[in-house]
């Protein structure tokens, strides 16, 4: 029996995964400020140029240094993925920890809610909160967050009520530990090992879903800029200037890469069996 | 027609060469009409024999060498697909749990209609016919309703009864039941065991009976082959085994048998446990646990060597002590 | 079964209901109404056309008549309110079709060739082809298709001129927006369905279908195909439902005319009627397509409808 650390240092694309992760990260913290140019400097008689040794990744229209902005704006989208995870991520295990640990027909009842919600176009709500209540930042991580923990509830509903019935859960409430004492201390804990693999699948979709926002004009505001609202751009002008969506597709499509293997190794190591479902 | 299905010095490694044979030259014949009992504990290869024999290998496993002779062919050195082909017709096989050896997503009856169209090549009116016609063969009752039935609502016996329909759907010569009977109740456990004696009787199938259940083999074998760490170290006709086996962990293995009647002293158990394939050394993989042992028995594998009783032995100390 | 499928059916009228009062009530809760606009009405014209639509009513009381327009033969989604010569229901229906067909297609294309693709990758597992598809699955999911369009636009309806730039009109128009917006599925499909067909083919059941004497293609197709199919059944429901919004974006890159968008822009309007009518569209869509999915997955494994 090999142990989770051992298991996941031999997936060779998690380890591939967490190096690009790294990278990206210490770049987009630290490259603004070795860089001398702020992302929104604009020099209009500039204009968008092709990449050269002065604009590593080129300019946009606007003559703004395409590197600090893709750079700047992977602090976004990053910051977005980890915020609506982690809200999602409470969403989620308070909601199928609950319904878990409880059972009966508040579980069933609980369920089949998430079993209903999984059908509908959640997504048109964000949209259509963030028309109604504004475009911020904190409502995208309410909005994106708020949609993406069914999943998470349903993994966490299935741990905990298979390791409710266990005996050493039995027999902590045996020896005077509350139900909420014995949940916190004894069942979440061991359910510790789907909720991160989970929570690191949730991140690369909730930055997709950012970038649709930001596509559609709903997500982060100039002259702030995410790689969503990067890609959208380029995508728009990519014909004449190419490297507009070059760049944030590359960075982007790498980290949503790196994410999902490293989910993929953490979910094999976690549990060699799951990994075939 | 009798035919003979012979297995001669089959090994079985991990596939690319690398570690141990987990089969150390297996050799085995059965007659068709004949039931051959393969016994030992888990572990010691026997369903691996069976899986070798069906060319049904998991994946990382290869055949390293040796014979299955059937019908004048080598099935060993067939290729795959020729190899396949035969399957069904000349050699079937049932396995241990009927609940996960039935596909969930197909009932009873078109499973086996699948089985007599595609491989049997009747149409489909004939097909439903001897379909049912099987399965009252097999001793179901209710034919119609079960073969309308998915598999999740028949009972634990029902399920191995259709599942021996679906393997002599075709009349094979030979059929390995890889622990058929383990995981029933005991009642049904008897009536199943009845079941396969019944269909080689009427048939004349050979049956490969794979068990480490002593009690079941003793009823239904005509002949018992014992196998310790990938070895069979005796065959002998059931009669004599079970009057006597001559190998000494046969010998250990009968006494530690617990006896209903018998006194409670006589359940010797064996001292050690079975080595796993990394710890058999040159010599016979018993002898680390034999209380025959001699210094020649811990450096070279004896080869089995046949009795004038009708046995084979792979054990020279108990060859002349008998 | 027949009473569990009318326990979903209630479940599903259910959930309409909810949804159509959250988006009812948020809808006026939130800032802004159909009549700010840049320049100021005079007050009395205001107060007029709020008399008009029934707004000066007490919120409750709209409700309940609106509850009572949708819940009757055939329903009344009243007028648009920013074309209040048009009903809701005469300008959804033609957005609807294009938006319905688009999703039916996608989705039949994703299933096609994405189960075709994940059978050829488990059948060929661990070889070039498997290894070949599943890359290509993976580039379909970390590129959203807002770039996936464009780009095949570019490269076949301008640098090529194979295909029309797309409206929605004629068949050879649909390619590119199918494509694009497939990608995504065919490489979800292709991925469960590989994995699916690879646990099932480590089976007993499998074995057993072996020892049958069946081809292995045979035994993929027939045996473990079920097994690895009822998961891709059971996210359908989920599917429709993202696909329903990523074909906004679709319809954006391509210029089609379809209901996504036309969303998006009655909620910039404020036109609670037209909002409210492509809401219930969609549920109702959504909620039947998910019925639907149940249904089949009780189909392709009967023990599910026990185990409830």
């Amino acid at each position: 029996m090999r142990s989770a650390g051992a298991r996941f240092r031999r997936h060779r694309g998690a380890l591939v995964g967490v190096l690009v992760l790294v990278l990206v990260t210490m770049a987009v913290l630290l490259g603004p400020a070795l860089l001398d140019r702020p992302p929104e400097r604009q020099d209009l008689a500039l204009g968008p140029t092709a990449p050269s040794f002065a604009h590593p990744f080129g300019t946009d229209y606007e003559g703004r240094d395409l590197l600090a902005r893709v750079l700047a704006g992977g602090r976004i989208s990053l910051l977005v993925g980890l915020v609506a995870t982690l809200v999602s991520l409470v969403i989620g295990v308070v909601w199928g920890a609950v319904a878990g640990f409880v059972g009966g027909r508040l579980d069933r009842l609980m369920m089949r809610i998430v079993d209903v919600l999984y059908g509908l176009p959640y997504m048109f709500f964000v949209i259509i909160l963030m028309v109604w209540f504004g475009r911020s930042l904190v409502n995208v991580f309410i909005g994106l967050g708020a949609i993406s923990w069914l999943t998470m509830a349903r993994i966490v509903r299935a741990e905990v009520a298979g390791l409710a019935g266990r005996d050493f859960v039995l027999a902590s409430r045996l020896a005077g530990v509350s139900p909420l004492g014995a949940l916190l201390r004894h069942v979440l804990p061991n359910a510790a090992g789907p909720i991160i693999v989970y929570g690191t699948l949730t991140v690369p979709r909730v930055m997709i879903e950012e970038s649709f926002l930001s596509f559609l004009g709903l997500g982060v505001q100039p002259p702030a800029a995410s790689w969503g609202s990067l890609l959208a751009e380029g995508a728009s002008l990519f014909r004449e200037y190419p490297w507009l969506l070059f760049f944030p597709a590359l960075l982007l499509s790498a980290t949503l890469l790196a994410l999902n293997f490293v989910g993929d190794g953490l979910r094999e190591s976690f549990d060699p069996g799951e990994a075939r479902r | 027609m009798s035919a003979t299905l012979r297995i001669e010095d089959l090994r079985v490694g991990r596939r690319g060469g690398h570690g141990p044979d987990l089969l150390r030259g297996v050799d085995l014949e059965l007659r068709s009409g004949e039931t051959l009992a393969l016994v030992g504990e888990s572990g010691s290869g026997k369903s691996l024999t069976g899986l070798a024999l069906l060319g049904l290998l998991d994946e990382g496993l290869e055949l390293r060498g040796g014979r299955i002779g059937l019908a004048g062919r080598d099935l060993a050195s067939l290729a795959p697909r020729a190899r396949r082909a035969l399957l069904g017709r000349e050699l079937a096989a049932i396995f241990q749990d009927p609940g996960a050896a039935l596909n969930p997503h197909h009932r009873v009856g078109p499973a086996l209609v699948e089985i007599l169209r595609h491989r049997g090549g009747l149409d489909r009116r004939a097909a439903r016919q001897k379909a049912l016609r099987l399965l009252a063969d097999c001793g179901l009752d209710e034919v119609e309703r079960i073969a309308a039935s998915h598999p999740h609502r028949l009972s634990g016996g029902q399920k191995q009864r259709a599942m021996i329909a679906m393997a002599i759907a075709l009349d094979p010569d030979f059929l390995v039941a890889d622990e058929a009977t383990t995981a029933l109740d005991v009642a049904t456990q008897a009536r199943v065991v009845e079941l396969l004696d019944r269909l080689r009787r009427e048939r004349g199938l050979g049956l490969l009976f794979i068990s480490h259940d002593l009690g079941v083999v003793q009823r239904l074998a005509d002949r018992v082959a014992l196998m310790y760490a990938g070895r069979v170290v005796e065959s002998a006709p059931a009669a004599l085994f079970f009057a006597g086996p001559r190998h000494p962990y046969g010998r250990a293995l009968l006494a530690a048998r617990p006896t209903l009647f018998g006194p409670f002293e006589r359940r010797a158990p064996i001292a050690g446990s079975a080595p796993g394939p990394e710890e058999i050394g040159a010599g016979c993989a018993f002898a680390p646990r034999c209380p025959l042992a001699r210094a020649t028995c811990h450096e070279v594998d004896p080869p089995a060597r046949a009795l004038a009783d009708g046995r084979t032995l792979a054990c020279p100390v108990a060859e002349e002590g008998g | 079964m027949i009473r569990g499928f009318l326990v979903r059916l209630g479940e599903g009228a259910l959930t309409l209901l909810v949804i159509v009062s959250l988006s009812f009530f948020m809808q006026r809760l939130a800032p802004g109404g159909p009549f700010d606009h840049e320049r100021e009405l005079p007050p009395e014209t205001r107060r007029a056309l709020e008399a008009e639509w029934g707004l000066d009513r007490p919120l409750g009381e709209q409700f309940l008549g609106y509850l009572g327009g949708i819940f009757r033969l055939p329903p009344d989604l009243k007028r648009s309110m920013t074309r209040p010569d048009f009903g809701v229901t005469e300008l959804i229906a033609p957005r609807l079709a294009v938006s319905l067909s688009l999703g039916l297609v996608v989705l039949l294309f994703s299933l096609v060739l994405g189960i075709g693709l994940g059978a050829l990758a488990a059948a060929r597992r661990n070889g070039f082809l498997d290894h070949a598809v599943m890359a290509l699955a993976l580039l379909g999911l970390a590129l959203p298709n807002f770039v996936i369009g464009p780009l095949l636009k570019w490269v076949f309806a301008i640098e090529l001129g194979w295909l029309p730039e797309s409206r929605w009109v004629s068949p050879a128009s649909m390619v590119l927006p199918v494509l694009a917006t497939s990608a995504l599925y065919v490489a979800i499909i292709a991925r469960m369905v590989r994995s699916g067909l690879v646990a099932a083919l480590g089976q007993d059941f499998v074995r057993a279908a072996r020892a049958r004497g069946f081809s292995e293609r045979r035994v993929l197709l027939v045996h473990a195909l079920p097994a690895a199919l009822a998961p891709v059944i059971a996210w359908l429901g989920p599917a429709a439902a993202g696909l329903a919004v990523g074909s906004v974006v679709i319809e954006r890159v391509f210029d089609i005319p379809g209901l996504g968008n036309t969303l998006i822009d009655a909620a910039f309007n404020r036109d609670y009627t037209m909002v409210m009518g492509a809401v219930i569209v969609y549920s109702a869509i959504l909620i039947a397509l998910n019925l639907l999915a149940d249904l089949l997955l009780l189909r392709v494994d009967p023990r599910i409808g026990e185990r409830r």
